[in-house]
């Protein structure tokens, strides 16, 4: 009983240092299948919160070759948020297929009074840029 | 061997936690449920076939079989094509590279998409047009800014007017007044960017001494890990006076645009912001932003402030011009960074 009480301080501990050390803002999208994903996710790694607002245009199969756009949004507003959030994840039924996601991530950066906007198409899942204060 | 098996342990815990955070924070409200049937408004309910455990299938279930990527199809034709009102199959091959191509092409040349997504966003008809422009000297005022954020931006400007200064947490400070801290390299070739360096005029390189850079937020070589969009280039005055960071925000995947408020100098014909940023505990530095067509930049110097104005505006003009005249070198031209010209410096 200690010792799975000590695994779990060590695992918390280890958990917080790393997430304190990825700080500062980034942004992802990501079209994965493996996942049941499509979804566009801007984040403060900070954990103390920006002012967010994420869209992301998942490309849908409409039949005859055609597509069609399908809009999420983390909401109807933007958010002072650590974590902005548009699309699915978990719904391997309807995302089963590589098609495109196009994530537009918007960012007020109180320090420089700027509004930062950020455009990525993705036909992958995008591990490698997951994590990481890239902005 | 104990300890073999609790690092084996703690691994699998870990790892776990990590998948646990990535499954359970997801928005999940626009989704069908991953249940056997679903109530369809036209259709009424619509069997689909069960998908079990599918982040770790099995290696039958990898790829679905026939019969399953028929019934896939078919649910998801039913479903789509009556609220379309259309009669087309589904291409159920993949998707073919011209198609593709076009596809790609018409997205990422979209700009009504860009558009409709900034309007979306609660941006004014003028400020959606100021972004969509990518020129460095439109300007968004706060007016034009989504409506939630009108009221903390006009307290933002309140303030700074009234205190001569800005306020800014003491971490944000400790990582500009202590930025020789945090030096992650002393090359002149950064690396973990995609973008090519600005050039740094010859007022820089004969006035200072080159330190190293760092990356925004990052503290140690694991958060350096990543693509990074923003450098800080750090110099020290040939006489140790003061520090000076050069920033450059790539702006090949977007934009960035000034509040027109808080625009209250100039650097090579562009609207600049200047500000004197303050912590809590008196941490004081000096900061200069504006952006070209290019990149955001942000300039910074680190006490003593005195003639910072001018030190940040000469030095953010040979910063554009030297940029400007050389936007046309090829790459391997570009990521020379310190280039030595025959300027004289003003100060």
């Amino acid at each position: 009983m200690k010792k799975i009480k000590w695994v779990t301080i060590i695992c918390l501990t280890w958990l917080f240092v790393n997430t304190s050390a990825l700080a500062g803002p980034g942004y992802v999208s990501r079209d994965c299948p493996a996942a049941g994903a499509k979804e566009s996710i801007t984040v403060d790694w900070t954990g103390g919160g920006e002012w967010f607002k994420t869209i992301s245009y998942h490309l849908r199969k409409r039949g005859g070759g055609r597509y069609e756009r399908e809009p999420h949004s983390s909401g109807r507003w933007w958010e002072h948020t650590w974590r902005s959030y548009a699309g699915q994840v978990g719904n391997w039924l309807k995302n089963y297929y590589y098609s495109g996601v196009y994530g537009i991530h918007y960012w007020y950066n109180t320090k420089a009074r700027r509004v930062e906007t950020r455009r990525k198409f993705v036909t992958s899942c995008n591990l490698g840029t997951w994590g990481f204060n890239n902005w | 061997m104990r300890k073999k098996i609790m690092f084996i342990v703690l691994i699998c815990i870990i790892i776990v936690l990590v998948i646990y955070f990535f499954l359970t924070t997801g928005n999940k409200s626009n989704d069908i449920e991953n249940s056997s049937e679903i109530n369809h408004s036209e259709l009424g309910k619509i069997r689909l076939p069960t998908v079990e455990s599918p982040l770790f299938p099995k290696e039958a279930e990898k790829k679905p079989k026939n019969t399953e990527k028929k019934a896939i199809k078919k649910s998801f034709e039913a479903m789509h094509e009556i609220e379309n009102n259309e009669q087309n199959p589904i291409d159920n091959d993949d998707i073919p590279d011209s198609l593709m191509k076009d596809v790609l092409k018409d997205i990422e040349e979209n700009s009504a998409l860009n558009h409709q997504a900034m309007l979306d966003s609660g941006f004014s008809e003028e400020a959606a047009q100021n972004i969509a422009s990518g020129n460095p000297k439109n300007l968004l005022s706060i007016d034009s800014m989504p409506k939630e954020l009108q009221s903390s931006i006009r307290k933002e400007l309140e303030k700074s007017k009234k205190n001569g200064y800005d306020d800014v947490d003491e971490k944000d400070a400790d990582e500009i007044t202590g930025v020789t801290n945090y030096i992650l390299g002393t090359s002149v070739s950064v690396p973990n960017i995609n973008f090519s360096l600005s050039i740094i005029p010859q007022l820089i390189s004969a006035n200072y001494n080159y330190i190293g850079y760092t990356f925004p937020n990052t503290y140690d070589s694991q958060s350096a890990n990543g693509v990074h969009e923003t450098v800080r280039r750090v110099f020290q005055r040939l006489d140790s006076s003061h520090i000076l960071i050069v920033e450059e925000t790539s702006l090949n995947s977007g934009s960035s645009n000034l509040i027109s408020e808080f625009v209250n100098s100039q650097v090579a014909s562009l609207p600049a912001i200047y500000a004197i940023k303050k912590s809590p505990t008196n941490k004081t530095y000096a900061m200069l932003n504006w952006t070209t067509d290019k990149f955001a930049y942000s300039l910074y110097q680190v006490p003593p402030l005195d003639n910072s104005k001018n030190i940040l505006l000469s030095v953010g003009s040979s910063l554009t011009e030297i940029n400007k005249v050389n936007n046309e070198r090829t790459e391997n031209e570009r990521s020379v960074p310190i280039q030595e010209e025959n300027e004289d410096a003003p100060f």
